[in-house]
């Protein structure tokens, strides 16, 4: 387990299933401060393992301590927790003034209209719209959803999939919502499956899947740690046939492909490749005009850790 | 050359590949007749929760199971205390009087299954899908009576026809073979009327909403609210008696007792019609009636089903 | 939490769900019930005078306690926390910082808030247009509030415990209470449907219905049970799983 300073989400040993159905199997992980993306495929249980977190649902097995505490033990701790689930329906009669005022009201706001219109103003939407929620897009209704879970401040902010439905304009606005509130020191868990999006959050990665964890951590690091498997490189030269023969005569790499006057080479050791590489492009009297990776990124890693090994 | 040949994009002597995407059905297809059978079968088989998880059974099960129980108790006294009914002449009733023990488990059944039959299919969608296959709005409606009427069949034919063959077997059933298959004429006619009857409202109104709590409760409501309606204004407000005839969750009962030769008063028949001067309503105005309102429920049935907008 | 935020939060609370029961559907369909009541009464007043009164009483017996007030309520009280829990929904009002028996007496006070003016108080009207007297409409009163109360409280958890909560209404409703309590007598000491109507009937100076309890146990009966269902409720927030 990775080491959290100022730990806000304790989960050790955590098992939930259903029947014969097992949804998580002996989670054990803490979640500090910053935006911590939670991913994994459909049914692995990043639902379930929300809904566990907040309290809506009781463990199995284990234990899930909120600022020390158990959720269902102590209501009076969802005043530090906001959640954006991932069902659809919203009280559909309400307007967005209404609906968010409503949670402002239920968590005893001193002001609840005023931090309603605030919510409501920082997720973009129009707290003067009078129409019922029912008339909402879908990326309207992320945003109300979105609203109302930050309408109290909360320390801990739990979001179910708060990409879908945004259009790119809105995404970047949320994301940069995300990673601001991050940045003042609250802890924000997202679920999402969108990959590149994720990797812009900037932070640590808690990979599920079929219900146990995957990994955890900043990607890039688990990215290091998964040195099983060969790195994939791109080599940009003059003389792709040239400098691909003595890659392979010295041994650096596995394999090399020519393509379209880049070499595509796989290595087993990225540090000795890239150590030798300019070596012995001026032994084989080649220009080298690049050198990168092509799975150095959130996606390879997500299916390194998914698929098959 | 069998069907599959056409699907064949290469093939030699030894081996064949077939096409890969969709290939359309070239078998046998049997008619709509099989479709209506079909669809019949299968809702049946979801209005008794079979093939579905156990939480689906317990309602129905404990509905067909009351309606069961006194006959198991009755054959189960006479088997056990034979010599006693001589004292007690009027202890076992007949198959007919043995209706006023299971009205409320035949209403609730009837509440129940006639809204599981048709509110899933409107509020998935599904419908749709029915009325792209050979059936109609008409067969499909068809398949849906068969299923409910044949169904309810289990709790209007089943416990009078066990009860008969029950006491039969302890030698205290119909003396006769003629009265004896007389008898169970008598059950057959009276099990069809109550399951043709309560099938036919018990659709009415799930064929009104998709919901099926809300359908449930408006079948119930009005079964019971006619019946208390009608015993006001009959008994209370000394109206017309012939209102009783609209009494929706006694008049089935009724037309089961004339079947038999018997009416709710003379019977002091709990679920049959009474009446506040004494004598009961002519068979005439009791057929009538029964059979009106079957044909008015089965017409909104009908016109609801067929003017259904099916978008997707 | 400050004592002027508790009746802040629970008047809260009351509006939402208030808000979430009344659909159009359900008045306007359980409202023609209701009317029924009043023309019932109507017709009660037109007839002979010398009918009246049992024609009255059976108005209020029959369809007001029997019928229409366990029916309204179950349709009412079983969509309070019912529907919310169906649709997900219920998670905006269960993680706040709310004391749970707050959000189940709320949920018993929004359906007795409308089953009141949907159904008891047409099933008022029509006792005081049959005629039947001031001594019928207290006696209503009486037992249609806790009648009233009692199924609202019992039928909120119903409504929040199980999927079907109507289905399974309607047959303890049908079963338990107009079939088993009417012909047993250990099972009619703890039907609210025989208690309810036994306090009505001692009230209204009426014969007791078949397998009366005594007015005292008619009365404390059902409070006790709404009591214990608030209880169970507050439980299956507090320990259930929430959608």
């Amino acid at each position: 387990m990775t080491v959290v300073d100022d730990t806000t989400l304790e989960v050790r040993q955590l098992s939930k299933w259903f029947g014969s159905v097992v949804a998580l199997s002996d989670l054990t992980f803490d979640i500090g401060p910053g935006v911590t993306a939670l991913l994994g495929p459909n049914g692995a249980g990043k639902s379930t393992l929300f809904r566990v977190l907040c309290g809506l649902a009781n463990p199995t097995q284990g234990t899930v301590r909120i600022f020390g505490e158990d959720p269902r033990a102590n209501p009076a701790l969802t005043r530090r927790i906001g959640i954006a689930p991932q069902q659809d329906q919203l009280f559909e009669h309400y307007t967005i003034v209404d609906f968010v005022g409503l949670a402002a009201r239920l968590h005893h706001l001193s002001d609840p209209t005023a931090s309603a219109l605030r919510a409501i103003e920082i997720v973009d939407l129009d707290p003067g719209d009078s129409r019922p929620l029912s008339a909402y897009s879908k990326g309207m209704r992320q945003r109300v959803k979105l609203a109302q879970a930050i309408v109290n401040d909360p320390d801990l902010l739990v979001l179910d999939e708060p990409l879908e439905g945004l259009d790119p304009r809105q995404r970047l606005g949320a994301i940069e919502l995300f990673r601001s509130l991050g940045d003042a020191g609250k802890t924000v868990i997202v679920s999402s499956h969108v990959l590149d999006e994720v990797e812009r959050f900037g932070s640590r990665i808690l990979v599920i899947n079929q219900g146990r964890l995957a990994a955890e951590g900043p990607f890039s690091a688990i990215r290091d740690l998964m040195d099983d498997r060969p790195r994939h490189l791109r080599v940009g030269t003059d003389r792709p046939p040239t400098l691909a023969a003595g890659l392979l005569i010295s041994g650096v790499v596995t394999s090399a492909r020519v393509n379209d006057g880049w070499i595509e080479v796989e290595t087993g050791d990225a540090p000795a490749f890239r150590r030798s590489v300019a070596a012995i492009a001026r032994n084989c009297e080649v220009r080298l005009t690049e050198v990168r990776a092509l799975d150095d990124d959130l996606e390879s890693v997500f299916a390194y850790l998914l698929g098959p090994r | 050359m069998s069907d599959r040949d056409s699907d064949v994009i290469a093939a030699d002597a030894r081996a064949r590949i077939f096409e890969p995407g969709y290939r359309t059905y070239r078998g046998v297809r049997l008619g709509v007749a099989h479709s209506v059978w079909t669809l019949a079968r299968h809702t049946a088989e979801r209005i008794l929760g079979l093939k579905r998880p156990a939480r689906y059974k317990v309602l129905p099960f404990a509905a067909i199971l009351i309606a069961y129980l006194p006959a198991i108790a009755f054959i189960g006294i006479v088997a056990l205390i034979p010599n006693g009914l001589q004292r007690l002449p009027n202890l076992i009733p007949g198959p007919g009087r043995y209706y006023g023990f299971i009205t409320a488990a035949i209403v609730l059944f009837a509440a129940l299954a006639a809204p599981e039959a048709l509110c899933p299919d409107k509020r998935s969608h599904f419908l749709g899908l029915y009325l792209s296959s050979p059936l109609n709005r008409s067969t499909y409606l068809l398949a849906k009576a068969i299923a409910v009427i044949g169904v309810l069949l289990l709790v209007t034919l089943g416990p009078p026809l066990l009860l008969v063959v029950g006491l039969a077997l302890q030698n205290d059933g119909p003396r006769s073979f003629g009265a004896f298959m007389e008898t169970l004429g008598q059950i057959l006619a009276a099990g069809l009327s109550l399951s043709l009857m309560f099938g036919a409202l018990s659709l009415a109104i799930p064929s009104l909403t998709d919901r099926r709590g809300i359908a449930s409760a408006g079948s119930l409501l009005l079964i019971l609210g006619s019946t208390a309606i009608t015993n006001v204004i009959a008994f209370g407000v000394h109206g017309p008696r012939n209102v009783l005839a609209l009494s929706l969750g006694r008049l089935p009962f009724e037309l089961a007792l004339r079947i038999f030769g018997l009416n709710g008063l003379s019977t002091r028949f709990r679920g049959g019609l009474g009446s506040p001067n004494g004598s009961p309503l002519s068979t005439v105005v009791v057929v009538a009636a029964s059979v009106g309102v079957t044909l008015v429920a089965a017409a909104v049935t009908w016109w609801r089903v067929v003017g259904t907008e099916v978008t997707r | 939490m400050t004592a002027t935020a508790v009746p802040s939060t629970a008047r809260t609370l009351w509006s939402v769900l208030v808000r979430s029961i009344v659909t159009r559907v359900r008045v306007v369909g359980l409202g023609l019930l209701g009317a029924g009541a009043i023309a019932l009464g109507v017709a009660v007043h037109l007839s002979n005078a010398a009918n009246r009164p049992d024609a009255a009483w059976s108005l209020v017996d029959s369809y007001g306690l029997s019928l229409l007030i366990p029916v309204v309520a179950l349709m009412f009280a079983s969509a309070a926390l019912g529907d919310l829990a169906e649709d997900g929904t219920l998670v905006y009002l269960w993680l706040r910082p709310v004391p749970r028996y707050q959000l189940a007496l709320a949920a018993v006070a929004a359906s007795v808030t409308v089953v009141v003016p949907v159904a008891l108080i047409p099933l008022l009207v029509g006792a005081a247009i049959s005629g039947g007297g001031f001594r019928l409409i207290g006696a209503t009163a009486a037992g249609g509030m806790l009648a009233t109360v009692a199924y609202s409280a019992v039928f909120c958890g119903l409504g929040l415990r199980v999927r079907r909560a109507l289905a399974w209404g309607l047959a303890y409703l049908l079963i338990w209470e107009q079939a088993v309590a009417r012909v047993s007598h250990g099972a009619a000491r703890v039907s609210l449907f025989i208690s309810t109507r036994s306090v009505a009937a001692y009230l209204a100076r009426r014969s007791p219905p078949h397998n009366a309890v005594a007015w005292t146990t008619g009365l404390i009966l059902p409070l006790v049970v709404a009591f214990a269902a608030v209880v169970v409720t507050t439980r299956s927030l507090n320990r259930g799983e929430i959608s």
